[in-house]
């Protein structure tokens, strides 16, 4: 093996040899996964271990997954030829994929333990249009990956800088936020702890299910043993119990789930892009263009808000069923990395964006929110009157000033700002958030209105881009007209490269 | 330059699109609309007797009590809005953009720039062939928030929209 610079790509290569232990863990991982229910009515039958048909089957199961990882893997070449990504594999079939460099839209990195150990990566290209990454490399060395990865996206840029990005290709990434620990812990800590609870409390669910469908019924235990008054006593117990346990194990998860996702997270900011690094034991580098970024946002939920730290979430082009997978996220934000991150993210349109002056959407923005919840609780307010049930009245009372509240909070935080290139709009109930979107790379333009907007001469806005789209709500139905032509005249004149 | 010729564009046309004179689709398609509302509405009158046989003893009753006014109800509305959201609806292309409104209470309208089209397709349902209507299909990058159908054209009509769009996106590509 050749060491440092350029490597060569020409001619078809192996992955490292640490794909053959890859290709392995797949295997058996994707058995596993197949094969789960059988394994489990075996084990729960407790016929297993009497079969000798069964070992012998898994034998040579685990026989042939070792034949095959290595035949898969020597089988399995790739290389670079006339401007296409050439794979071919394949143990019973063989297959040759091709794609075209310039169709590969991002290429990102992932290390597993695995990968740690044999100091690999693995790559996955995404193209454009299809919702699966449609090639993975399961294993190459760093140094190798590194260059793979620059071949593949600084052919894109030549193509691209031939019309009118003018910034120096440079290798060199420029730190724009490091994820201290202190703010980990905090992420962790003001995480969105009910899709925590969420799981547990569907696992606990779970677990009693199984227990009751293996003849432990817990009620009807406690049934039999305990007196009545002090069941009752017994059930509050259990479920202030539950209740605790569930709180401290969300907390618990959440902070682990951060904790293995978002450690030792790095942003960097390159030529033409961003690149976003974190895991602990899985790590991932992911990798967005400028041109690709189709939408940014800057949020905090209410925890957030308490801890003044902020998200940054970068939407890339994407259809909605992998609009997860693509958008680039970096947490623990402090004010001033806002303002950092922002200067990397506006760029030239720094000066525009600093001096748009948002404005507030139309009241009946929080009017329809107010009657809406006044038409759904009104009546179940007045019949527990009629009926003379005093705490229901009083809980349905209480929670309906609540949605009030959340619906005034919502309204004084809805503002928006467009501008010459930028569209702005901020947001959020109990937390915040600001949304921003460059106008050219838009795609379409919707007006919606609703019979009671018609009345009130309003509209709804809609820019749709590769990513989703901005809301503009409850603005005057003729700003809407020229905010439309506006955007659409921007996107129709535009000729720079929008995805 | 280019982009003055855009605007010169735009300023004649924008008027179409802000007292939306629209072009109706064809006459004919309300009769599409209306034949598959209808097959809607007996499929679900289907199911509903079928639960009525199914189910026995009293609650049957209650099946009926319940989907009766039910079915009543969606027919009534469905058709209504057949026959009112079919005046709303229509296209208006441009040099630069096409557009499609619909909606009578709910209203909608979508306006795709035309150098962001991926791909176009004209597509013909069953029950369109026999009205000899068509439909075009604009489809953008991303998810389906941006792309439209307009349908209620005659074939002839979505055929040459679709190769005016097909040119206009590779005339945009060469520059």
């Amino acid at each position: 093996m050749k060491k440092n610079n350029l490597q060569d790509f020409s001619t078809p290569t192996r992955q490292s040899t640490a794909a053959i232990i890859i290709i392995m863990i797949r295997f058996f991982k994707l058995m596993l996964r197949q094969f789960f229910p059988v394994l489990i009515i075996l084990f729960v039958n407790g016929k297993w271990a009497k079969t000798w048909g069964i070992l012998i089957a898994l034998a040579a199961l685990l026989f042939f997954g070792i034949i095959y990882s290595i035949v898969a893997f020597f089988r399995h070449r790739y290389f670079i030829k006339d401007s296409k990504l050439v794979v071919t594999k394949g143990v019973f079939k063989k297959t040759r994929l091709e794609i075209p460099l310039d169709r590969i839209q991002s290429v990102n990195f992932q290390q597993g333990i695995i990968h740690q150990l044999f100091d690999v990566v693995k790559l996955e290209m995404d193209t454009a249009g299809s919702a699966k990454n449609e090639m993975e490399l399961y294993a190459l060395e760093e140094e190798r990956a590194q260059q793979l990865s620059e071949i593949i996206l600084s052919h894109k840029k030549v193509k691209t800088n031939s019309k009118n990005e003018s910034e120096v290709p440079s290798k060199d990434r420029e730190r724009v936020f490091t994820l201290s620990l202190f703010q980990l812990f905090k992420v962790g800590l003001t995480e969105n702890h009910i899709r925590s609870g969420g799981v547990i409390l569907f696992f606990f669910i779970w677990v009693f299910d199984n227990l009751r469908d293996l003849g432990l019924n817990m009620y009807d235990r406690m049934e039999e043993y305990t007196p009545e008054a002090e069941q009752v006593l017994q059930n509050l117990m259990v479920v202030f119990i539950l209740i605790v346990l569930i709180v401290v194990v969300s907390l618990m998860i959440s902070m682990i789930r951060t904790v293995l996702r978002y450690y030792d997270l790095n942003m960097f900011r390159l030529a033409d892009g961003f690149v976003v690094k974190s895991g602990l034991l899985n790590k991932k580098e992911y990798a967005a263009k400028d041109r690709k970024i189709q939408m940014m946002e800057w949020s905090q939920n209410l925890l957030q808000s308490w801890a003044n730290i902020y998200e940054l979430t970068m939407k890339q082009a994407s259809s909605i069923q992998v609009s997860d997978k693509k958008a680039l996220k970096v947490v623990g934000l402090t004010r001033e990395d806002v303002e950092q991150t922002g200067r990397f993210v506006f760029k030239k349109l720094k000066p525009e964006v600093d001096a748009l002056k948002t404005k507030k959407v139309n009241g009946y923005y929080l009017l329809r929110r107010v009657l809406i919840n006044t038409y759904i609780f009104a009546p179940g307010i007045i019949a527990t009157i009629y009926l003379g049930i005093t705490p229901v009245t009083l809980l349905l009372t209480v929670f309906l000033c609540f949605l009030y509240f959340a619906s005034m909070l919502r309204y004084y935080k809805k503002k928006y700002a467009v501008g010459e290139n930028a569209v702005i709009v901020d947001g959020g109930t109990f937390g915040r958030r600001k949304e921003f979107a460059e106008i050219y790379k838009a795609q379409a333009v919707e007006i919606r209105t609703t019979p009671f907007q018609r009345r009130r001469k309003l509209a709804t806005l809609h820019l749709i881009n590769a990513s989703g789209s901005v809301i503009i709500p409850e603005i005057p139905f003729e700003e809407a007209l020229q905010l439309r032509d506006h955007i659409l005249y921007k996107v129709e004149s535009a000729k720079k490269s929008w995805m | 330059m280019e982009i003055f010729e855009n605007k010169n564009i735009q300023a004649e046309t924008l008027l179409q699109v802000e007292k939306p004179e629209l072009i109706s689709l064809e006459p004919s398609y309300l009769r599409v609309i209306v034949i598959s509302r209808i097959i809607s509405v007996l499929f679900l009158t289907a199911i509903l007797i079928v639960l009525f046989t199914v189910i026995d003893g009293p609650e049957r009753y209650a099946a009926l009590l319940i989907g009766l006014p039910f079915l009543i109800l969606y027919t009534g509305w469905s058709l209504l809005t057949a026959f009112k959201g079919f005046k709303f609806k229509g296209y208006a292309l441009r040099e630069r953009d096409i557009s499609y409104q619909k909606g009578w209470l709910w209203r909608s309208y979508t306006t795709v720039a035309i150098n962001r089209v991926q791909h176009v397709r004209v597509d013909q349902g069953f029950i369109e062939r026999q009205f000899k209507l068509a439909r075009i299909k604009i489809f953008t990058a991303g998810g389906t928030g941006s792309d439209i159908t307009i349908p209620g054209l005659k074939p002839q009509t979505a055929d040459r929209i679709k190769e005016f769009i097909v040119q206009r996106t590779a005339h945009d590509e060469e520059e």
